[in-house]
């Protein structure tokens, strides 16, 4: 094991007993139910606003970002840009009456507004499902990072000690001491990208090639590849390389000349470049470093469409992500509920900034992810390849693996959190809601996502992500913003919405989870259904709703009172005392 | 009016008018109201300054209304209802309380509003004798329902700190008149307030509108700021295909998208969402002042 392995999986061991002892001191102050599960609402907006965007900011974001910008350039800001404008559409739509309405999670929600067991019981399916979905890129960036700083270990390793840590903390720390963890965790992942960062501009600074070459990015230094997906690679200007594996069809173990043109590769190939070689670029990819620099500039025709979709789906989905929104019960009332929003839009902002100038960065440095598509590990890997080695690379290198576990551990534990509290709450499943349960849930909620995720192949982590965004848009969106601002929902209407809005975004997603890509029009709405699905899940709500106004709760303009009137005419009443 | 009755009412008012009750030194009563036997019997708590300032300002004539609506309670004449925006004002200025929804603020009931015209020192005495002949008259009618308070009107601070003047002899006439009075609005004002939230707690036909118009407001405030953020990130791509020319744009060395979108979209959002925080907290306000007041 190199000394730069040690560092880094010594940081990464620091930040699991870290956040596992602040856990642990947080519980001394969990008295009863309500501290364990929303920390008694006693948050303040800033820790609050700490703990959620330290919980929000997960592998896409550290890893994920950077990446995708390194392989598609401006399109990919839109990925940063709607994580973020997420809160502000949730700020505005749900943040304050949702906390008003005094529920934990949103099949609580559904209950207060509609008392519908079944719409409970279709909320509780899609929590969950959403809540595993984004559960799988953490586990398996946990799995990346440790594989990537230390290439001896498999990726299997940093899965399970993460599922571990995470559970352990849930399970014994509960919410009270999730917001201390998860506040900590936040800072950490600022201060793991920021000071990179600033090293990176004042050593390499200006000095460094042009962004803007009308030619491929070349490698900075002899490279080997190791090619774990087969991939189609569009090469412009002929290289010179050693290649091990099946190339263009044949099986190779010597040096190939590519001319410009597509060459395909298979799983398990080793190409060798020296440097200064361009770099080969998968295809659809930006190929020129001056047209990656400019928006819209792959191959597809469909560009402008992906990017609205996706829009939509990063908008409106993070009102609906389980970990988000359990977060939020934890504020005093709806005024502090706002401020939190508030602020956590300022402390995402300032975070986006970092992923994103590391990402350009990593264009230059570590051209070499395009080839093997690995490129969720550029974060990981550009410290030492723009600095060379030397002690100061070792040391950013762990503190890069550091923030990144942080990352997992805190989204995770928070999905966890949100998951097993849906769980817990359901009386159909745990009938009497106590602190045991929620740990039994806890248990359920880490285990089987943990099992997905040794199994299950491997996106990229933004898109992943973002496939959990088009669901929650396309389910729980409607369900709170027409249950919060329109009094004619109704429990069939909202039952009818939620089933086609996930029916029909969650088999798209899961079709293209499993690796399905018929190209065209139809691998494009598989892949980013929410502008079509988001749409029609809001339609059907809403006729379905016109159809059954019979069933219209006789008391619904109260309900909505209650939502919308400030605490202190005393409308509101939380509902904590199921738990405790 | 019995002492008995009375003197618990006073007492169990956390916001006292300290210048409403006697003070026993003082001998300067106008006829009529030093007749009153309770005048000087009633404990006196309060602090002193605070009690001397204000006879001194209510004699003066020199205190807008706050302090002059403690003189009056005269059922037809605004000032009367000024005794209730007193009350109100002298808790809000005094120190901020948590809400209690069974706290019924004394006069809200009686008053036409913050907005009635101030008493002229001249109308104490009138006013005082209609109360006493009357006491059962409310001049419940004069406050427009849907009518938000005025902002300025509420802040006023009627016991904070009274302007020191060097002279005590301001003359105290009308102090036992006040105690009396401040007791009957009191009384008179146990129904309104409560009836404006039970409105809307019940959603009576009143309270339904408050409600809905308060969901509308909040309603359409968030549409307009999410429309603003919408359209201006959602013009982009598509601007983008259409001048391609604004893709290659450089500006402070950054081309133009990577200058919208990686940095200036952020403090964009932040202001939005501040904006948004800022202005729906106000609605709240103004909707909870008018159904508490």
């Amino acid at each position: 094991m190199t000394p730069a392995a040690v560092v880094a999986l010594s940081c990464i061991a620091i930040v699991a007993v870290a956040s596992t002892v602040i856990g642990s001191f947080g519980v001394r102050f969990a008295r009863n139910t309500s501290d364990f599960l929303v920390a008694s609402r006693t948050v303040g907006p800033t820790a609050n606003a700490g703990a959620i965007s330290g919980e929000y900011l997960s592998a896409a974001s550290f890893l994920g970002v950077a990446g995708l910008i390194l392989k598609q350039g401006p399109d990919a800001l839109w990925y940063p840009v709607g994580f973020t404008a997420g809160y502000l559409a949730l700020l505005l739509f749900v943040s304050a009456p949702l906390r008003r309405s005094g529920a934990y999670t949103v099949p609580d929600f559904a209950e207060f507004r509609l008392r519908s067991p079944a719409v409970q019981r279709v909320c509780t399916v899609f929590v969950i499902i959403i809540g595993w979905m984004y559960l799988l890129p953490q586990l398996q960036g946990a799995g990346l990072t440790v594989a990537t700083v230390v290439p001896s270990l498999p990726a299997w390793s940093g899965m399970v000690a993460a599922g571990v840590v995470v559970i352990a903390t849930v399970v014994f720390g509960g919410m009270r001491s999730i917001t201390f963890v998860q506040a900590f965790q936040f800072w950490l992942k600022l201060t793991a990208l920021a000071v990179p960062a600033v090293v990176l501009l004042i050593f390499v600074g200006g000095n460094h090639q042009p962004f803007n070459r009308p030619a491929p990015p070349q490698f900075p230094a002899d490279t080997t590849v190791s090619i774990k997906t087969d991939v189609l690679l569009r090469v412009t200007q002929p290289v010179v390389l050693q290649a091990t594996g099946v190339v263009d069809g044949t099986a190779t173990d010597g040096t190939v000349i590519w001319n410009a043109g597509l060459h395909s590769v298979l799983a398990g190939a080793k190409l060798g470049f020296t440097a200064g070689s361009s770099v080969p670029i998968p295809n659809g990819l930006p190929v020129r470093d001056s047209s990656w620099l400019t928006p819209l500039s792959g191959d597809s025709n469909y560009q402008l469409f992906a990017i609205y979709s996706l829009i939509v789906a990063t908008f409106l989905g993070t009102m609906g992500l389980p970990h988000v929104l359990v977060r939020f019960y934890t504020n005093p009332d709806g005024r502090a509920t706002r401020r939190t929003t508030v602020v956590v839009l300022a402390f995402l902002g300032a975070f986006y900034l970092l992923p994103t100038l590391l990402g350009a960065l990593s264009r230059l440095y570590v051209p070499q992810l395009l080839v093997s598509g690995n490129t969720d590990a550029a974060v990981l890997l550009l410290p030492t390849a723009a600095l060379g080695g030397g002690t100061l690379a070792t040391l950013l290198a762990g503190l890069i693996a550091a923030g990144a576990w942080a990352a997992f551990l805190s989204t995770s534990s928070g999905l966890v959190v949100g998951v097993a509290g849906v769980l817990a709450t359901s009386p159909s499943l745990f009938p009497r809601g106590g602190v045991r349960d929620f740990r039994v849930a806890a248990v359920i909620a880490g285990l089987v996502p943990l099992g997905l995720a040794l199994v299950a192949a491997r996106l990229d982590f933004s898109q992943t992500v973002s496939l959990a965004f088009a669901v929650a848009a396309s389910t729980f969106c409607p369900l709170l913003v027409l249950g919060i601002w329109w009094s004619g929902l109704t429990d069939r209407g909202a039952v009818a919405g939620l089933l086609v809005g996930g029916i029909t975004s969650g088999g798209a997603v899961s079709l293209s989870l499993f690796g399905l890509d018929p190209g065209g029009w139809i691998g494009l709405l598989l892949n980013r259904p929410a502008l079509i699905t988001v749409p029609l899940a809001f339609l059907t709500m809403t006729v379905v709703s016109k159809l059954t106004r019979k069933r219209l709760l006789p008391d619904v303009p109260r309900l909505l009172l209650r939502l919308h009137a400030p605490e202190r005419l005393g409308l509101s009443q939380d509902r904590t005392h199921r738990l405790n | 009016m019995t002492k008995d009755g009375r003197v618990p009412s006073v007492v169990s008012d956390q916001y006292p008018e300290p210048a409403a009750r006697p003070a026993p030194p003082s001998h300067l009563h106008r006829g009529k109201q030093s007749a009153d036997p309770d005048a000087d019997t009633v404990p006196d708590d309060s602090p002193m300054q605070l009690r001397r300032a204000l006879r001194r300002q209510v004699a003066n004539g020199s205190v807008p209304d706050g302090d002059t609506n403690t003189d009056t309670a005269g059922p037809d004449t605004a000032p009367g209802a000024r005794v209730g925006g007193g009350g109100r004002h002298s808790r809000r200025g005094a120190q901020p309380r948590p809400p209690r929804l069974d706290y019924v603020p004394r006069h809200a009931i009686s008053t036409p509003g913050p907005g009635s015209v101030p008493v002229s020192p001249t109308d104490v005495t009138e006013v005082f004798s209609r109360v006493r002949q009357d006491p059962t008259e409310r001049p419940m009618s004069a406050r427009p329902e849907s009518e938000p308070i005025p902002r300025s009107a509420r802040v006023e601070p009627l016991f904070a700190p009274p302007p020191p003047f060097p002279e005590l002899e301001a003359p105290e006439p009308v102090v036992p008149g006040k105690r009396e009075r401040v007791v009957l609005s009191q009384r008179k004002g146990q129904t309104r307030p409560v009836r404006t939230v039970v409105d809307v707690q019940e959603l009576t036909q009143v309270g339904e509108v408050l409600s809905s118009s308060l969901i509308r407001s909040q309603l359409a405030l968030a549409l307009r700021i999410g429309g603003i953020a919408l359209i201006t990130l959602g013009a982009l791509p598509a601007m983008f295909v259409i001048f391609p020319v604004l893709g290659r744009f450089e500006l402070f060395g950054l081309r133009l998208p990577w200058l919208l979108l990686g940095v200036l979209a952020y403090p964009f959002l932040l202001a939005l969402g501040w904006m948004y925080a800022r202005s729906a907290e106000r609605l709240e306000q103004v909707f909870a002042d008018h159904i508490q007041n």
